[in-house]
């Protein structure tokens, strides 16, 4: 796993995926730290919170070429040829993403750094936002790569990973959306209010249940809750079993 | 091609086996799946609903996002099956870090953790759900539209407001020197808390109204009084005028009569045991003629006097609308934990002048008073406003007298803005006026105080850079270095690397 690790890891910078995405990154980090700093008020938490945004767009950048640049260039085939383990180069693969979104963040250590000399403070609630920032990438980077593994261009790939994450940044309104549906359903059915707002409430909680960044919120104010990092590391696996599992079909289905 | 022939039969074997491997493969693969699945939306179930509050810490700042043992012990006293409904009336912010919710968002969530489904907290934008509005306020005595931003807490049919700005403490300097809030402490969880205990609790204190003067319509007062946990009722001004031995706090809304001097017997009475009363008159149509003759004796032993006349504000900074008789009055300081303003809103006061007698243990202050250009009028036979007198000053519209003996305290206010349903029907339960008549009541009721659930103030995160530090040329700097030189060098370092591989 180690030299799959390795080897992806080191790919990036031997493609310009990881240059274009640090500069992304870099240039927009240091936006919304200029707009803060600007003001007097340097909230870091606020500035890694805003960054999370970001996924959208650094995310598939990373990962559309995952797996579907070792179609492109013929080398998939070994994955099934050779007795390596596939979790392994899921694994692998998986975690050279993260480590790219580190090195993307030293940025943000800086601006801590800089933030700490010109007299600010780093609360509890900007290591919280790191710790979200982490684990928020890792689920998101489990799903770029399974949208890596399901399709075999790069561009489909990158597009399926930017409207899953855009439907899982979007799935508090969503489930407003549909609350507000169902309500007017039901008043048309001539439910009550309390039904109706009962209803309303129940769609909402079970679809916002699903929402990592309204169950991480909290940890920008220094409240740390453990089923919230679990939540998103579950799901992280869940994506990447999945990815293993399509890769699995794949190997055994070669003729 | 024999051998071809001989090989058929085993490649139609091979052939099914794969078939059948593939097909158990992909059980395999999708029971897999969907097991780890399950696994996965199981094991976060159960730790959000089993776990979750355990596997939760805070680590804020004076843990400013947790309740308190005091208020959960208050949630415990909480009735099972009864339920307060929080309301944010707006619609929840992406984020509220750096904004006025940042530390009642995450409170109340801790509330609704801790509650076991005694507290509910939601957030809806009265202007796309205006049912909810209904549904908290039916009577509509708190005009909940007009309420956005505001959180409002309602149980068993009582309402509550919490304005967000009115949990924190504020520098006031900053404010009069910017003109914006400047937080310096944490109130939250004292203020919900409070409110919603005041909401329990329900009557602890009983009010009574005097009727039968001629007075105002009280019906606003009454609102706002039971929402403060205070049972009303009314006293007839009768012959037998007799102050109740449950009676904490005796209210004149506006008689356009003198009280009998047996009523002023009773009230001298009331008094020297101990009682609390706020008494408001003011200079109208009906009354420009009554001098309060036994309801000034009463007030005279205080040092107080009503004066048959009415207020005209001559400075134009302190007048609305250009109206000499609807102006502003400043608070005297000494008031200044009543509200947050400095100035309030005053209608046709008469004047609140000295009487001149000195009682021992009586202490007299002013709580409103005119600017120094004010004048006194008098209505004419045509009762059309004429000057009165040549004194031109500042007047006390608002007076309070305590004895510090008895601990008896009187509030007499010159005006009707503090308690008629004229002026709550035109500017609501939450102006102003009416919330600091809400703290006079606070302040005057024993049993109120008695229940209230003291949370020190918490200290609240700053993330202000040093001034001598955070400059506009390191400003700059940042700009240039990290929106600029840096994205410059990485976007350069792909280009080179990008022409390298292309020439491989």
């Amino acid at each position: 796993m180690y030299a799959i690790f390795k080897r992806e890891f080191l790919s990036y910078f031997r493609t310009p995926v990881g240059y274009v995405a640090a500069a992304i990154f870099t240039f927009i980090s240091g936006f919304v730290f200029y707009s803060l700093f600007s003001t007097g008020f340097v909230s870091i938490s606020n500035e890694i919170i805003t960054l999370c945004s970001l996924f959208i767009v650094i995310v598939p950048i990373i990962t559309m070429g995952m797996f579907a640049e070792d179609r492109k260039r013929g080398t998939e085939v070994l994955y099934y040829s050779t007795p390596v383990d596939l979790f392994s180069v899921v694994l692998g693969k998986f975690l050279a993403a993260l480590a790219l979104f580190l090195v993307m963040f030293i940025n943000v250590f800086i601006h801590m750094i800089v933030v700490s000399a010109c007299g600010g403070k780093i609360g509890i609630g900007a290591w919280g936002s790191v710790l979200v920032f982490f684990f928020m990438a890792a689920l998101f980077i489990s799903i770029g790569l399974f949208a890596s593994v399901i399709t075999d261009n790069q561009l489909i790939s990158a597009i399926v990973s930017f409207v899953f994450i855009m439907v899982i940044q979007l799935i508090s309104v969503i489930g407003t959306y549909l609350g507000t549906f169902v309500s007017t359903l039901f008043s048309y059915m001539g439910l009550s209010a309390d039904k109706r707002n009962g209803a309303r409430q129940a769609v909402q909680n079970a679809i916002g249940w699903f929402d990592p960044f309204a169950k991480t919120s909290d940890f920008r104010d220094g409240i740390f809750s453990v089923s919230a990092l679990v939540f998103c590391i579950s799901f992280a696996i869940f994506f990447l079993y999945l990815s293993f599992r399509i890769l699995e079909k794949k190997r055994w289905s070669q003729k | 091609m024999s051998n071809n022939r001989n090989f058929t039969p085993n490649n139609g074997k091979t052939k099914k086996r794969r078939n059948e491997r593939a097909h158990q493969m992909k059980i395999y693969s999708i029971g897999s799946v969907l097991i780890l699945l399950a696994i996965v939306l199981l094991l976060n179930i159960l730790l959000d609903n089993l776990l979750g509050k355990a596997l939760t810490f805070d680590f804020s700042i004076e843990r400013s996002n947790s309740i308190s043992q005091e208020s959960e012990k208050f949630l415990e006293t909480i009735p099972d099956g009864s339920k307060i409904r929080i309301v944010g009336l707006f619609e929840m912010p992406d984020t509220v870090t750096d904004t006025k919710y940042q530390y009642i968002v995450p409170l109340l969530g801790d509330y609704v953790r801790k509650s076991r489904g005694k507290v509910t907290v939601e957030y809806v934008d009265i202007q796309k759900n205006p049912g909810v509005i209904s549904e908290l306020d039916p009577s509509g005595v708190y005009d909940l539209s007009k309420q956005t931003g505001k959180y409002a807490i309602s149980y068993n049919g009582k309402l509550d407001l919490i304005d967000p700005i009115n949990c924190y403490t504020i520098d006031t300097e900053y404010l009069d020197k910017y003109d914006a809030y400047m937080a310096t402490g944490n109130n939250a969880e004292y203020t919900f808390t409070n409110s919603m205990m005041s909401l329990v609790k329900g009557y602890t204190s009983k009010a009574y109204i005097v009727t039968g003067l001629k007075e105002e319509k009280s019906v606003q007062l009454k609102k706002l009084l039971t929402s403060l946990g205070v049972e009303t009722s009314e006293l007839a001004a009768a012959s037998g005028f007799k102050i109740p031995d449950d009676c904490n706090l005796l209210i004149f809304n506006g008689p356009n009569t003198d009280i009998t001097e047996s009523m002023y017997v009773e009230l001298q009475a009331y008094f020297a045991r101990g009682g609390k009363i706020i008494i408001a008159v003011d200079y109208y149509i009906e009354n420009t003629t009554e001098t309060y003759k036994n309801l000034n004796r009463f007030l005279n032993a205080l040092d107080i006097n009503i004066e048959t006349c009415v207020v005209s504000e001559n400075d134009p900074s302190y007048q609305l609308n250009t109206e000499l008789n609807d102006s502003l009055a400043d608070v005297n300081p000494g008031f200044a934990q009543f509200t947050n303003e400095k100035k309030l809103h005053i209608t046709l006061a008469r004047p609140l002048g000295s009487s001149g007698v000195h009682s021992e243990n009586v202490v007299t202050t002013p709580i409103l008073t005119t600017s120094a250009k004010a004048t006194k009028s008098v209505a004419n036979s045509s009762n059309q406003a004429e000057q009165f007198g040549s004194d031109t000053g500042a007047f006390n519209v608002g007076m309070y007298a305590a004895d510090t003996k008895t601990m008896g305290e009187v509030f007499v206010f010159g005006t009707l803005n503090f308690t008629s349903d004229d002026y709550f029907n035109k500017f609501t339960l939450n102006d102003r006026d009416a919330d600091f008549t809400k703290a006079i009541v606070r302040s005057m009721i024993p049993s109120s105080a008695s229940y209230n659930i003291n949370i020190p103030v918490k200290k609240i995160d700053s993330y202000m850079l040093a001034e001598n530090k955070a400059t506009t040329s390191t400003s700059t700097g940042i700009m240039i270095v990290f929106m600029i030189v840096l994205p410059i060098i990485l976007t350069s370092m792909a280009v080179i690397v990008y022409n390298k591989r292309k020439n491989l």
